[in-house]
């Protein structure tokens, strides 16, 4: 096993263009037109063979490690999972992550009072969600952000709180790689 | 007016001219990435060339040294952008090289796989725009269906395209999937189909030919002292590859071909990076069939993090997560330099620690930067024309060059 080292063939490209370079044009046509008709022939049958997609109409299918922008999972009774521990914030490179703890009388005293993203600033690394110990914040399948102004951007905790039944999907996936350890 | 008289008599071919002085760039088609090159022609010819950098410049050294080690991850992503995984992977060696750790053999082969799908990414990229640019723009689409299908493969390991993000500091940040090999299989195929109707359409034609045969070549000795690396160096005939003279990961353990030019031109180089990426492709086949399950993380909680269904459940993973995530991994006091072969040539980490969670310093050797500045010898004495193919087989990468 070992990296051997070879000489590239430029004597096969002058091979290649042949008399004036019409045996080359020749197998370009034949290229270009074997891709032309059997694009053709999958739009006419319905099953197109371009890799182009009309966003925002249709998406492609995403992996199941796709990383969109990071939400709160929301537990069944419509509260947050998190404990406002604040290691998403530790582990933010860029710093979008705020978070005011505050501690209630419920059975899970902690809870974060503010809790908000700055959705410009993210750039949905995924390291808040590595870092979490509570699967309370994670990367969902949302790319789609658009607001008017900066602030429009900040996304504050209610926002960001989404149900969990909407995120099985990538819970599923990082569960996988729960116990490799 | 100060008109000059042409007196009768006078010989009118040797009238004194100025050289014409145009600008390339910043924003200019060709000049994928921001640079700006300063041209003075003499008619068609160019006189003087000066490259002009830093268009780009986000201070990534200085982000690094301000965050901790595992921080710097998404950073290095943004480096060349076109082949992230490789960055990826030539920092986290560096860190390991610094913490003394090696990571498990899955991790190693995962590794290479990524970087080798990243490297095919990158050359199809640079293959496909530097067609578009000479006027081929249906084998530029072709080559970024190709891409598409490299692109994939780095999706269904990270999740992502561009902003990787996957390696870690002993490890990764998560393993492949048990259908991950037929995937990589289909995709390695469709990109091989694809390359096949790129080569048919261009490589033979005239006016590619023209455009690219005898343009731009240095002499080997020359692009040796300006420090170029990577498939400028081996075109003119250096068989120097960082994974041939210092093999890391497991490159000692695969069988390839380095590819070398004779001339050093643009053709050379053109036919350098195709034959890397079947290299690649060849190099992927074989990771994937030696690879075996098990572990890709490194069992040590003072550096990769635990795995999460222990933090879920017991108390001393959970202060090992606390541990890294806040204070990070603490490196022993030194300094290392790793390099790690990029797309488009050496690139290497320098790491200063003073035995914090911080890098004292952090200093990235990219090859665009040493290659840029080679830019305007090969075109000094050329055509405008030439300008064009030499840049783009340059492949000069804002995000890399200007860091």
């Amino acid at each position: 096993m070992a990296a051997r080292v070879v000489t590239v063939d430029r004597k096969a490209v002058e091979q290649l263009t042949g008399v004036l370079g019409i045996p080359a044009t020749l197998r370009g046509l034949r290229v270009t037109s074997t891709h032309f008709f059997r694009n053709l022939w999958g739009w006419i049958v319905g099953r197109p063979q371009v890799r182009t997609v009309m966003v925002p109409e249709e998406h492609d299918p995403k992996p199941a490690a796709f990383r969109g922008m990071p939400v709160l999972v929301a537990m069944d009774n419509g509260k947050e999972r998190c404990v406002a521990c604040g290691l998403c914030e530790w582990a933010c490179p860029v710093d979008c992550i705020h978070i005011v703890p505050a501690e209630t009388d419920d059975e899970v005293e902690r809870y974060p009072l503010v809790f908000d993203i700055d959705m410009g600033r993210c750039m949905y690394c995924g390291l808040c969600e590595e870092a979490c110990p509570e699967e309370a914040i994670v990367m969902s399948a949302k790319v789609e952000i658009s607001a008017f102004s900066r602030a429009g951007l900040l996304w504050h905790k209610d926002q960001l709180l989404t149900p969990v039944k909407t995120l099985e999907r990538r819970l599923e996936h990082i569960r996988n790689d729960y116990g490799r350890r | 007016m100060n008109r000059q008289v042409i007196e009768p008599g006078r010989d009118v071919l040797n009238l004194p001219v100025e050289s014409l002085e145009l600008k390339l760039g910043p924003s200019h088609p060709a000049t994928h990435g921001t640079v700006r090159i300063l041209l003075s022609l003499d008619g068609e010819r160019i006189r003087r060339a000066e490259v002009e950098v830093g268009f780009l410049h986000r201070g990534f050294e200085k982000e690094c040294e301000s965050g901790l080690y595992y921080q710097a991850f998404p950073y290095t992503d943004r480096l060349n952008y076109v082949s992230p995984m490789i960055n990826n992977v030539g920092y986290a060696l560096a860190c390991e090289k610094l913490f003394a750790v090696e990571v498990p053999d899955r991790c190693k082969y995962l590794r290479v796989i990524a970087s080798e799908a990243s490297r095919i990414a990158d050359h199809l990229t640079c293959l496909g725009a530097c067609a578009l640019e000479l006027g081929a723009f249906t084998a530029f689409l072709y080559a970024v269906e190709a891409r598409e299908s490299a692109w994939d493969i780095l999706d269904e390991m990270c999740g992502a395209r561009v902003t990787t993000n996957y390696v870690r500091i002993g490890g990764l940040a998560q393993d492949a999937g048990p259908e991950f090999p037929q995937l990589v299989r289909a995709k390695l195929a469709d990109v091989a189909r694809l390359l096949k109707d790129f080569d048919d359409l261009l490589l033979g034609n005239p006016i590619f030919r023209e455009r690219m045969e005898g343009t731009g070549a240095l002499p080997a000795a020359e692009l040796i002292g300006l420090g170029v690396t990577g498939p400028l160096l081996r075109a003119a005939g250096v068989p120097y590859d960082i994974r041939r003279v210092q093999p890391y990961l497991v490159y000692d353990r695969l069988d390839f071909d380095v590819p070398v030019g004779t001339v050093g031109d643009n053709m050379d180089r053109f036919l350098v990076r195709e034959e890397e990426m079947r290299q690649s492709a060849r190099m992927i086949g074989q990771c994937l069939e030696q690879m075996s399950v098990g572990p890709v993380d490194i069992d040590d909680p003072r550096i990769r993090l635990p795995g999460k269904g222990k933090v879920f459940q017991r108390m001393e993973e959970l202060i090992a997560q606390f541990k890294v995530v806040t204070e990070g991994p603490r490196a022993p006091v030194g300094e290392v330099y790793q390099a790690v072969e990029g797309g488009n040539g050496e690139v290497g980490f320098y790491l200063v620690s003073d035995g914090t969670g911080k890098p004292w310093k952090c200093r990235a050797r990219s090859p665009s930067f040493s290659n840029t500045q080679a830019m305007s010898r090969m075109v000094e004495g050329a055509l405008l024309a030439d300008v064009i193919p030499t840049f783009d087989m340059v492949n000069m990468i804002g995000g890399e060059c200007d860091r």
